[in-house]
């Protein structure tokens, strides 16, 4: 809601001569500190035991999500890694910080130890890419029959790093991605609008990420993260939902992954949005630290980034190369 | 002279008026010229001072005005009404203050600035509205956040730590547009009144100002219409007796009107969009009989925004009180007061597929009675009771959206927080001897949050002392009846003002004053919005509170032609409220989990340099201050500026008489840049370059200064014709409309004056923020910015006029 008003606020300010400009500042040198990103994930899927009710309007056949469940079970995840630009599935990448303007790709960590533990037992030593320098692979399969915490440990830059626990749980199925023509949020202009069927897995507390791929380029844009817990759809069937937000273009194709992420993980997207979308405004919120869960247990300080662990779900869809006969309302 | 001794005292006592309108005059000056003492009227003009039995020259005065002077026989208690009339020196002089010129000196009042409403019309203004939230920007240690911030900052507090009152009633957003304008039409105000220190006892709940201000009555002797048409604003007031000399009224209007021009506009989304904001202000006064006075207040403002049929939001204040001033006896003046205040907002989207409505709001009803008792001409006892009852509505939310054409509603509300504030005072001001005079008293307050309500309880307390950003559930839920106590507090609030006055035209001045707040705005951006929710002392929400001691200098010269005083200050703050980074504060129903308490300090000098009379009237202001904040979970423990510290604040006003109907006006601002948090590095994450912040608060935007200049012309004077028709000639349209006043009898009824100006003269790009992003064509690359809220001179013209 609060984004809305900052639209409304910029209007005002528009219509009252506001002015942005680009300026010069001297700013403090950065001592470099470890950065992680890394997600393992697998296709695990939440399955209701019996009907899928959908809030009585209609009725799935536990056969029918079974059967779409193991149609969405047959999208390799890893399918677009190779034509991708970005795909950080089942790697851990090791970054440093550096200067605000250093303007150059962050420093990559090459020769860690970075060592995977499944409810504090050791189940992988993780390898460096030779072909990407500070990625490291995971080839574990993780197990979602029953509660399990994942978690790294990194032996780094003369330093001991862990990272918090994260609890790995299965995700609902993405059944299928489509392409809708219809008005935007003003309803000004027509365009095709990407929609996606899913259900949420019952009980509160549930958080999903969704990222996106253009024609296997990755939507990497600061106001295009995805999120949401279910606190509005807990439980509930979603047809042609729309969590893109943004026009497609004519023969695009679109993939969808759909993540299953902790509370934690969810706050720090949230945060790293906050502090590089969101900005510009009066009314924004102020700047503040991006917590991840990476702890550098040497010094005590926190370090940077985020280790997520959760089911994944996958689709794709191809925007028709025409528009519709039919009137747009 | 015949002044009878060993005899019981007699009173003098009745009420000031201003002879055209009828109007009670706020600190008219009753002097007793034999015995050199005296009174002053109080804010509904009613005086009263005791005196042995003889007979006195008393004189009733007004700067401004002619002076009254009659011989009386005091035998017995004597009411005397008195009308002043305008005296030949308003037409040359501007005034600060309508009191007596070295009331700065010998009044106990420190820390306290007046703004005389034709000054603020005088001054440059915004779009030529003259305002008075940013004509006290100008004073001494006020301050705000910048452009576009809402409300304004007194001696370090924050905004919500100030006081609003129109006619007794709490006004709670004092702005429309974000800041930009004030809440407060100058046509429909009689009198404003800032204290920033030494808050006599029967002010409270707020820990850092009281910004009293009071409308107009109502022209009790003929109907007069004011009003005036601008670029984007206009507005009118009528006032006028309902029975002559026994009641009258006053109804006052001002709107927007820049979105009229909205539906020329090709754009259909533009098209369809409203967005304006309106003023309502009225009043009715009835004189009952000699000691009874009825008067009926009310305001309704409203800030209005539709983009198309898609996105709303409104915000606005209503107030109204109904007082009755009642005299039980000469010595004994009261006024008693029903008060109802509300301050809403409101938010809604709505597409084919999704749509919500989201509402809050503020309403409190209050009741209280003042007592003044003028014990004698050395002793002035003020005293009384005032009670309120609070509805805080944190947020209800109903909307719904579409799936599979099927239409899901959905409804979620923070559950409503009544509350209940009391507070008694009492309080003397008294003379000793010749130089010394003292105001002392106790302020006694409580707050209680009630039921009925749902509170959620934490096993270990809402925060986690080891992980204090981690977010904590609640453990369980404790339910309230209606009315049940869920947590009260109270305290006593001393206050002490003292004055010795060195010579005639020199004095010392002292105050301590102790305060608490039982409600806290909470809004974690860099400027407050208008939709931050208000929330009261509760089960995990303390009470705020502030000691502040001043000390001050103050010297008048050349016959109180020239003022100056310089104010030192010391506040020490407890349990105020700081958020968690990235704090969810909106429709948040265990708000308690993001927010902090903390304590601070602010200090400062504040220096002031007026000239009161003569065609060259103004000042010269300068504040060096200092704020911190001291929140342990924040910063690492370590103190931080607050983010409206600014060291260096000068402010120059200048106002001067060309002719007897040409003036020119000129502000100066300058003030050091606001803190703010610039980061020490950045890191990468999913192709998004983020940056690094640990500091808060340890840099500051560069420094923000300003110059406006304004022309005013009393066009209803004779000497003037091609200068300020060519001055204003860009305003075409108001050409027609002059000409077709001076050259029709309308001249001879109406008044009309045109002030022309500019804002912002040299076109500073103040920088309102400093933020940074990265490329969005190149990730790696990353780049700071600048925001301004206006980067050009901005020109204004308005023609008012007056019959």
């Amino acid at each position: 809601m609060k984004r809305i008003l900052i639209y409304f606020c910029a209007v005002a300010l528009v219509s009252l001569s506001a002015c942005e400009e680009e300026i010069s500042l001297d700013l403090p040198e950065n001592e470099a500190e470890l950065v992680i990103e890394g997600y393992m994930v697998d296709l695990d899927f939440y399955i209701p035991d019996g009907d899928l009710d959908c809030s009585g309007i209609i009725t799935v056949p536990h056969e029918q999500i079974v059967f779409a469940a193991s149609l969405a079970a047959e999208f390799p995840i890893d399918s677009i890694e190779s034509e991708a630009d970005y795909f950080p599935f089942n790697k851990v990448k090791l970054t440093t910080t550096s200067n605000y303007f250093s303007n150059s790709e962050s420093p990559t960590v090459s020769d860690a130890v970075v060592k995977l533990f499944k409810d504090k037992n050791l189940v992988e030593t993780l390898v460096e890419d030779p072909e990407l320098p500070g990625v490291y692979r995971i080839t574990h399969d993780p197990d979602a029959s029953g509660e399990a915490y994942y978690h790294l440990e990194i032996d780094a830059l003369g330093n001991f790093y862990e990272t918090v626990p994260e609890l790995y749980v299965s995700t609902p199925p993405l059944i299928g991605v489509s392409a809708n023509y219809g008005p935007n949020f003003l309803g000004d202009s027509c365009a095709y609008y990407m929609g996606m069927d899913t259900y949420e897995t019952p009980g509160l507390g549930d958080n999903y990420r969704w990222m996106f791929y253009i024609n296997n380029e990755y939507v990497s844009n600061p106001g295009f993260i995805a999120g949401s817990n279910d606190d509005n759809f807990d439980g509930l069937c979603l047809f042609g939902i729309d969590v893109y937000g943004n026009e497609l273009e004519l023969g695009d194709t679109v993939v969808v992954f759909q993540l299953r992420v902790s509370d934690t993980y969810s706050s720090f997207i949230g945060s790293l949005q906050n502090q590089t979308a969101f900005v510009g405004s009066p009314f924004d919120t102020p700047p503040a630290p991006i917590r991840g869960n990476l702890k550098n247990v040497t010094t005590g300080i926190n370090a940077f980034g985020y280790f997520s662990a959760g089911g994944i779900s996958a689709n794709l869809v191809v925007v028709p190369d025409t528009i519709p006969d039919e009137p747009c309302n | 002279m015949f002044i009878g001794l060993a005899q019981k005292d007699v009173t003098l006592s009745g009420y000031v008026n201003e002879n055209e309108s009828g109007e009670g005059m706020i600190a008219a000056t009753v002097l007793v010229k034999e015995l050199g003492v005296g009174t002053s009227s109080n804010e509904f003009g009613f005086y009263s001072i005791s005196l042995p039995p003889g007979t006195y020259t008393i004189e009733w005065s007004f700067v401004g005005f002619n002076t009254v002077s009659e011989q009386i026989e005091l035998t017995q208690n004597i009411t005397k009404n008195v009308a002043l009339g305008f005296g030949e020196t308003i037409l040359d002089e501007v005034v600060i203050t309508g009191e007596r010129a070295d009331v700065n000196v010998t009044s106990v009042e420190m820390s306290v600035e007046k703004m005389d409403i034709q000054l603020v019309k005088k001054m440059p203004s915004l779009m030529g509205e003259a305002d008075i939230i940013r004509s006290i920007q100008l004073l001494p240690g006020v301050t705000t956040v910048g452009e576009g911030a809402t409300g304004f900052n007194v001696r370090g507090g924050n905004v919500d730590q100030n006081l609003i009152l129109l006619d007794d009633s709490p006004v709670f957003s004092s702005s429309h547009l974000f800041g930009f304008f004030s809440v407060f039409n100058a046509d429909a105000i009689k009198s404003t009144k800032l204290y920033k220190g030494g808050m006599p006892a029967k002010y409270g709940g707020r820990l850092s100002s009281v910004l009293d201000i009071r409308q107009k009555e109502g022209n009790m002797k003929k109907l007069e219409v004011n009003g005036g048409v601008g670029l984007l604003f206009s507005r009118l007031t009528i006032q006028a007796p309902i029975v002559k000399n026994k009641a009258s009224f006053i109804l006052s209007g001002r709107r927007s009107y820049f979105d009229l021009f909205f539906p020329l506009a090709k754009n259909e989304t533009i098209k369809d969009t409203r967005l304006y904001f309106y003023d309502l202000n009225g009043k009715v006064n009835w004189i009952i009989n000699d000691k009874n006075r009825i008067y009926l207040a009310g305001y309704n403002g409203s800030d209005v925004f539709n983009l198309a049929q898609s996105f709303s939001t409104r915000w606005g204040n209503t107030t109204g009180s109904l007082r009755w001033n009642h005299l039980f006896s000469d010595k004994l003046f009261s006024n008693s007061t029903l008060v109802y205040s509300k301050y809403d907002y409101a938010l809604g989207a709505e597409t084919d597929a999704f749509g919500f409505d989201w509402l809050a709001s503020i309403e409190n009803y209050s009741a209280k009675i003042d007592f003044t008792y003028f014990l004698n001409p050395k002793n002035k006892i003020d005293f009384g009771w005032q009670s309120t009852y609070y509805i805080f509505r944190p947020g209800k939310a109903t909307g719904f959206f579409e799936v599979q054409d099927t239409v899901q509603e959905f409804e979620s509300e923070i559950q409503s927080i009544p509350a209940v504030e009391t507070a008694l005072y009492i309080s003397n001001e008294q003379k000793i001897g010749t130089r010394l005079t003292i105001a002392y008293g106790l302020r006694w307050s409580g707050f209680a949050q009630v039921g009925k309500g749902d509170i959620y309880t934490y096993d270990n307390g809402p925060i986690d002392p080891e992980n204090p950003t981690s977010t904590i559930s609640p453990d369980d839920t404790v339910q309230f009846e209606a009315g049940e106590i869920v947590k009260a507090y109270h305290g006593i609030e001393p206050r002490l003002s003292v004055n010795y006055q060195l010579n005639e035209v020199s004095s010392i001045k002292g105050s301590y004053n102790r305060n608490r707040q039982y409600i806290h705005l909470i809004s974690n951006t860099t400027a407050a919005t208008p939709v931050d929710i208000y929330m009261p002392a509760g089960r995990y929400i303390k009470p705020g509170v502030v000691d502040q001691i001043g000390l001050g200098y103050f010297r008048n010269f050349a016959d109180n032609t020239y003022e100056s005083s310089v104010e030192v200050y010391y506040k020490k703050f407890q349990d105020l409220v700081d958020y968690k980074d990235e704090a969810e504060l909106l429709f948040n129903n265990t708000i308690e989990t993001e927010l902090y308490s903390g304590g601070g300090e602010a200090y400062g000098l504040e220096f002031q340099f007026k000239r009161s009379k003569g065609k060259l009237t103004g000042w010269v202001s300068y504040t060096l201050s200092r704020v911190v904040r001291d929140v342990e979970e924040i910063n690492n423990g370590d103190p931080y500026p607050a983010n409206w510290d600014k060291t260096h604040d000068v402010s120059v006003v200048v106002s001067y008489d060309i002719t007897e109907s040409i003036n020119v006006s000129s502000n100066f601002a300058y003030m050091t840049g606001r803190p703010i948090t610039y980061p020490d590095g950045r890191f990468t994450f999913g192709e998004v370059t983020a940056p690094l912040y640990t500091k808060r608060n340890g840099a500051r935007t560069p420094d923000y200064h300003r110059l406006d200049l304004a022309l005013n012309f009393n066009l209803s004077k004779e000497g003037h014709n091609v200068i300020p028709l060519a001055l204003a000639g860009w305003i075409w349209p108001m050409i027609p409309f002059y000409y077709g006043w001076r050259y029709t009898p309308l001249k001879k009824v109406v008044d009309m004056d045109l002030s022309v100006g500019v804002y912002n003269l040299y076109g500073r790009k103040n920088p309102y923020s400093v933020y940074f992003r990265q490329d969005p064509d190149q990730p790696a690359v990353t780049k700071a910015y600048q925001l301004s809220i206006y980067a050009i001179p901005i020109p204004y013209a308005t023609l008012n006029f007056k019959f």
